[in-house]
């Protein structure tokens, strides 16, 4: 119990260091912040422009109405948000750099556990949180639009299910990331490859598909899980026909593979080491 | 700087260490690619062969070898870094596979080659986020801090930021960061490298004064003899992955003969014979010359030099440390 209390306290403290270095880091220079706020907005929306304009032109997309699409799109915004927010920091999304640049050596010399430095080092409230009130405004303006009607409970439900596609994404990134323990120098840069997987294709509703291709979209290859699966959900449809507890297993699931490979990896690491590193600092 | 170690058990042990590498080897003929994809060659190598040795509280020692000798994997091994292929290892009482926080927490690594500062922050936010890390007490970390200012001589370093730092900056800097939160030993792996004399002799000073006045015990690593013997006490060679010697540096020198230097001033550009001592190099009007003290008693080789003419001046000084060990290195190769 106390080392659950000491792991919980270790965890806030380090968000705190982190949060502190991120504002220091943004605020170095008042012209670099203002520029980087506008433009992550500006990425922001252009991630979800293409998809949203075809829509509107046609009126929606596979089954879903312009106004649930805004909805995808602000849900699919959020989760990015939430993902650059937490992780966005020191290359821990991308964690396949970290490895495969050796620079795992330097998390191995901190006296903390190695699961609470990936959880914290990431943390980047104030340069990382652009995507994420992006995410917030266009899921209010499609929620309106909707006429939904949003309750507390919802609002958490929305949360837990933003939790479990980040989930999804990150272990998906970190299970293919495993490979860079293996073969340092050709999959170091294989998070990022995984990363622009799910941003080109989360935003795609997969009703139009067959019932075996949205499966396969919503198991083994899990970008519909990512955003269009709870979108769904959410918005009281029945996706792919599957059952909503699907969502929750699948997550469940490729937490515990990428858990499983990186530990995996970690032996061989720990075997073998890495036989790179830059001598330009290693952040 | 006050004491704030232990004086009991040893700080690291290793017993009986090997550790094997396996490497993918390649012909590089495209007439093997099936060969290679199928069953691939692979070369066993051996980094450390049954390595045994021991450190007590207090020691400074120096960790040497060729390159590939295995010194950065006895580094790693000793950090948990890396895992041991068979034997035992023990620091500060710690197995560093299974207590690395534990042991984290009391021990100090530097990388000459990298660096833990934050490339994008000043040095002091470095040395907050450490402790925030490492969770030193207020009062520990402000101490530390106030010491590490002045005898680094960070001030104006503090409030820089890392990526503008110049490498023996940048190496003082990475010092105070590891020193702040106290810690019993301490791991430097080549941090003499790249650095200008004055920087050096800093480090260097530093060091010491470290190793003296709190008793912390340091194993460095360097490919920098001379830097070693004005640091260590102890000099622990490795070839092959095995300890090829392990005492002071004047046993060192002993193991090839003893040698000595003379340098002889005349009053001429052409060096002078002597039946006792070995011709080494001149540089104007003055010689070097090699002498084994084992063998030749200093007293009858001044006496033939004195015996000669238009000497003018005689220094006698140890045989360079670099020299002794290129000398072990080529006969190791042999």
């Amino acid at each position: 119990m106390s080392s659950i209390l000491s792991n919980i306290k270790t965890i806030f403290r380090l968000w705190h260091q982190y949060a502190k270095m991120d504002l220091l880091w943004l605020l170095r220079d008042t012209r670099y912040c203002l520029i980087q706020i506008f433009s992550d907005a500006v990425t922001a929306l252009a991630s979800v422009s293409a998809v949203l304009l075809i829509s509107r032109k046609f009126g929606g997309i596979a089954g879903m109405s312009f106004e649930e699409m805004l909805f995808l799109c602000g849900f699919a915004v959020l989760i990015d948000g939430f993902i650059l927010l937490f992780f966005g920091g020191n290359n821990i999304a991308y964690i396949s750099r970290i490895i495969g640049r050796g620079q795992l050596d330097h998390m191995l010399i901190q006296p903390v556990p190695l699961w609470i430095q990936l959880l914290t080092g990431g943390f980047m409230p104030f340069s990382g949180s652009s995507k994420l009130l992006c995410g917030i405004v266009l899921t209010v303006i499609s929620l309106r639009r909707l006429a939904f009607t949003v309750t507390p409970l919802w609002v958490l439900w929305l949360i837990l299910n933003i939790l479990c596609s980040a989930a999804i994404i990150l272990s998906f990134v970190y299970v293919f990331s495993c490979c860079t323990f293996y073969a340092p120098v050709a999959a170091e840069e294989i998070a990022m490859v995984i990363h622009d997987l799910f941003s080109d294709t989360k935003t795609y509703p997969l009703a139009g598909l067959t019932k075996r291709g949205a499966t396969v979209f919503c198991s083994i290859l899990p970008v519909g899980l990512a955003a269009w699966f709870p979108a769904e959900m959410m918005l009281g449809k029945t996706p792919a026909g599957l059952p909503g507890i699907t969502f929750y297993l699948a997550a469940a699931l490729w937490c515990a593979a990428a858990v499983l490979l990186f530990r995996k990896g970690l032996i061989h690491y720990g075997k073998y080491s890495s036989n790179r590193y830059t001598g330009f600092g290693h952040r | 700087m006050e004491n704030t170690v232990q004086t009991d058990t040893p700080v690291l042990v290793i017993d009986n260490v090997t550790k094997e590498y396996r490497q993918w080897q390649r012909s590089g003929k495209v007439k093997d690619i099936i060969k290679n994809l199928v069953k691939p060659e692979q070369r066993a190598v051996t980094a450390l062969d049954h390595l045994s040795l021991r450190v007590d509280r207090g020691e400074f020692v120096a960790y040497a070898g060729a390159n590939g000798a295995g010194k950065s994997t006895t580094i790693k091994i000793l950090c948990g870094i890396l895992q041991p292929s068979s034997g035992t290892v023990s620091v500060l009482g710690l197995d560093p596979a299974k207590q690395r926080r534990e042991l984290m927490s009391r021990i100090g690594i530097v990388f000459g080659q990298r660096t833990e500062l934050w490339w994008d922050h000043p040095v002091i936010t470095s040395y907050e986020w450490k402790r925030a890390v490492w969770y030193i007490p207020a009062d520990v970390y402000e101490k530390n801090l106030r010491m590490v200012t002045e005898l680094l001589d960070l001030g104006e370093l503090l409030h820089t930021f890392s990526r503008e730092l110049s490498l023996g900056q940048r190496m003082r800097a990475d010092l105070g960061m590891m020193l702040l939160h106290n810690p019993e030993l301490i791991f430097l792996d080549e941090p003499t490298l790249g650095l200008d004399v004055l920087a050096k002799q800093q480090m260097i000073a530093f060091l010491k004064r470290l190793n003296q006045e709190r008793g912390t015990t340091i194993v460095v690593t360097s490919h920098d003899m001379d830097d070693l013997e004005e640091m260590a006490n102890r000099i622990i060679l490795l070839s092959h992955g095995k300890i090829a010697f392990d005492g002071d540096f004047d046993q060192l020198r002993l193991t090839q003969g003893s040698l000595g230097r003379i340098r002889v001033t005349t009053t001429s550009s052409t060096p002078c014979k002597f039946e006792q001592l070995t011709y080494v190099f001149s540089e104007g009007n003055e010689h070097e010359y090699a002498f084994d003290g084992g063998k030749t008693p200093i007293r009858s080789v001044l006496a033939e030099i004195s015996a000669a003419e238009g000497v003018r001046n005689v220094e006698i000084r140890k045989a360079p440390i670099e020299e002794v060990i290129a000398a072990l290195y080529k006969s190791w190769k042999a």
